[in-house]
């Protein structure tokens, strides 16, 4: 078990890398398909605004009615700023995009790319002499990460304002003073590291969804079982990794 | 087709072009914020402890922020050295002898440094010079000096706060120099005392051995003595407590002494009389006394008379005894009892 682990871990690294080549190859080339990125970004991004708008505004301002009921209570009300940019920016934003993209995107992904398998349309393209890599992973994973970091501006954005929102209803507050507190805590460099870890995260979800969708062998019944590793791997990955770039970022 | 598909370049441009505008507006707002583009100068400074320092806290006059601290670091001399900058709006307002305090509140509630500017107007002190703080003697001097526009109407709490802090500092120093004191070190007139002191002690530790052996049981008799006085006392007190006293005993015409005042003298006569004979008894018995101190000679001869007497008639009714022939010739006497019981032999 631990040689097949290690070889899966070995196989994954190679295919990584192999993904990351030809997806710098795709961006230097003058001779990209735009239609296939453009149509991952449709599915991806947009589709996914919704449901992202509607957590981020719950999140925002559950998190201000628990910082206004309990914070007063140290004399530290105003540190409620601070928290909003913290678990906004620089936490919940990324990774709650990222949890919500692989549930989503990511095991669309590994069914796409496994029932394709399953149907030897792999087959015809090589057999036309078109890398699958590069005309199926690569547009999907620079869709991903695309989507990630602009569904990740949604989600800070509309988490702000939808503690505004709240803020209002529970003691108004002019938008001006609002914007003036939370510009007063937030820093250029919350901002990188927010987009730091949508980078990562999506690199994560495109890289192990493809990688599963393309382990398909033969068998239809193969797929649902590749999505589900999928999205396992996902989340394990993402938490793992937003733990490694919260603690460097600390450092 | 469907709309999505038709439109999607577009529906995807604005997406990507709205998430662009908000992400540059963000950068923008901040960039502003934060004084990116502005020319703000920055000062030295030094605290001899960094609590409450750290970095980004506001600088402020007279409440209004007007700078912000940039650095904190630890120099040669273990001083805290930091730099802060003004912004350049309100570099005019420091001048030369100007002083920095910190100020932190002791229940962790925030802290933030002010900013006093000097009294002398003139032009603004160069980049990178250094503003004593308030932690150091050089900026107490100036505030002492009356060089240093310092506001005296500020908040109330800091300037009680500011109190105490020089309180405990005064009495940190005055338990510093107590504790030397105490443990020999200082060489004043009470570290003498205290010397002097430690070399009496073994004398007075044997005097109170001495007045624990003897002076104790002499003070014991005493307290007995005190407590019977104490004892009469009480009697006496009671016999005061009513208000007229012993006066009306004395004053009763049907009392003792009150008759023995008012008897044309019977009974006086009586008690003298009485006395009269007692001296001429005790005369007597003194007569008596010297006649028998005059005898004791004869009658000590006579006792010893008596008693070789006494042995010589033994020793013939020893001889009497032991004769066979005189053998029960005497008729022994039966023993009589005293009618009066004896007064020993009596049960109490």
């Amino acid at each position: 078990m631990v040689i097949s682990y290690v070889k899966s871990i070995s196989y994954m690294s190679g295919y990584f890398f192999y993904l990351t080549r030809k997806t710098l190859k795709f961006l230097l080339s003058g001779k990209q398909d735009k239609k296939v990125l453009i149509l991952q970004l449709l599915f991806t991004g947009v589709e996914a605004l919704p449901i992202i708008s509607l957590i981020s505004l719950g999140i925002g301002g559950v998190i201000i009615v628990q910082g206004v009921a309990i914070l007063p209570q140290f004399g530290q009300g105003e540190m409620v700023y601070d928290i909003l940019v913290l678990i906004i920016v620089r936490e919940l934003g990324p990774v709650l995009t990222a949890l919500i993209l692989a549930a989503r995107s990511g095991t669309a992904i590994t069914t796409e790319l496994g029932n394709m398998i399953v149907s030897h349309e792999i087959e015809a393209y090589e057999s036309v002499g078109i890398d699958p890599v590069s005309y199926l992973a690569v547009p999907r994973l620079l869709g991903l990460v695309a989507s990630m970091i602009l569904l990740n501006v949604y989600f800070d954005i509309f988490g702000l304002f939808g503690s505004f929102v709240v803020t209002s209803m529970m003691n108004p507050i002019p938008l001006k003073e609002y914007l003036e507190n939370l510009l007063q805590v937030l820093t250029a460099w919350d901002l990188f590291i927010s987009f730091l870890k949508s980078f990562v995260f999506g690199y994560i979800i495109a890289v192990v969804s493809t990688y599963h969708g393309f382990r398909v062998n033969h068998a239809i019944t193969e797929v649902p079982v590749a999505a589900i590793k999928s999205i396992g791997n996902c989340f394990s990955y993402i938490i793992i990794a937003d733990a490694i770039i919260t603690v460097i970022s600390r450092l | 087709m469907k709309f999505k598909f038709r439109f999607a370049e577009q529906i995807v441009g604005v997406f990507v072009l709205i998430s662009l505008i908000l992400v540059c507006m963000a950068l923008i707002l901040i960039g502003i914020n934060k004084r990116w583009l502005r020319e703000d100068l920055y000062y030295l400074s030094s605290f001899p402890s960094a609590t409450g320092l750290r970095t980004g806290m506001s600088i402020t006059l007279r409440g209004f922020k007007i700078g912000e601290l940039q650095s904190i670091e630890l120099g040669e001399d273990n001083m805290i050295g930091v730099s802060f900058v003004v912004y350049e709006e309100y570099i005019n307002r420091v001048v030369k002898n100007s002083v920095i305090e910190l100020q932190a509140n002791p229940l962790g509630l925030g802290a933030q440094i002010v900013f006093y500017p000097g009294i002398e107007k003139g032009n603004p002190l160069q980049e990178g010079s250094f503003i004593y703080s308030t932690a150091v003697p050089e900026g107490r001097r100036l505030i002492k000096d009356g060089l240093v526009d310092k506001d005296s109407s500020g908040d109330i709490i800091v300037k009680i706060l500011n109190d105490a802090d020089e309180m405990v500092l005064s009495l940190n120093s005055l338990l510093i120099t107590l504790d030397e004191t105490l443990l020999g070190y200082n060489p004043g007139p009470v570290g003498q005392i205290l010397d002097g002191l430690g070399d009496v002690m073994p004398g007075i530790s044997g005097v109170l051995g001495d007045v624990q052996n003897r002076t104790l049981p002499g003070v014991e008799a005493v307290l007995a003595d005190l407590k019977k006085i104490s004892m009469s006392m009480v009697l006496l007190a009671r016999e005061l407590e009513t208000v007229e006293g012993l006066v009306p005993k004395i004053l009763d015409p049907e009392g003792s002494i009150a008759t023995f005042l008012n008897d044309d003298n019977q009974l006086f006569n009586q008690v003298y009389g009485i006395l009269d004979e007692l001296q001429k008894s005790m005369g007597q018995v003194r007569e008596l006394m010297t006649y028998l101190n005059g005898l004791s000679p004869e009658i000590s001869s006579l006792v010893e008379g008596t008693g070789a007497t006494i042995d010589e008639a033994e020793k013939v009714l020893q001889g009497l005894k032991n004769n066979p022939l005189l053998r029960g010739g005497i008729e022994e006497e039966s023993p009589q009892d005293s009618v009066a019981a004896p007064i020993r032999d009596g049960e109490f």
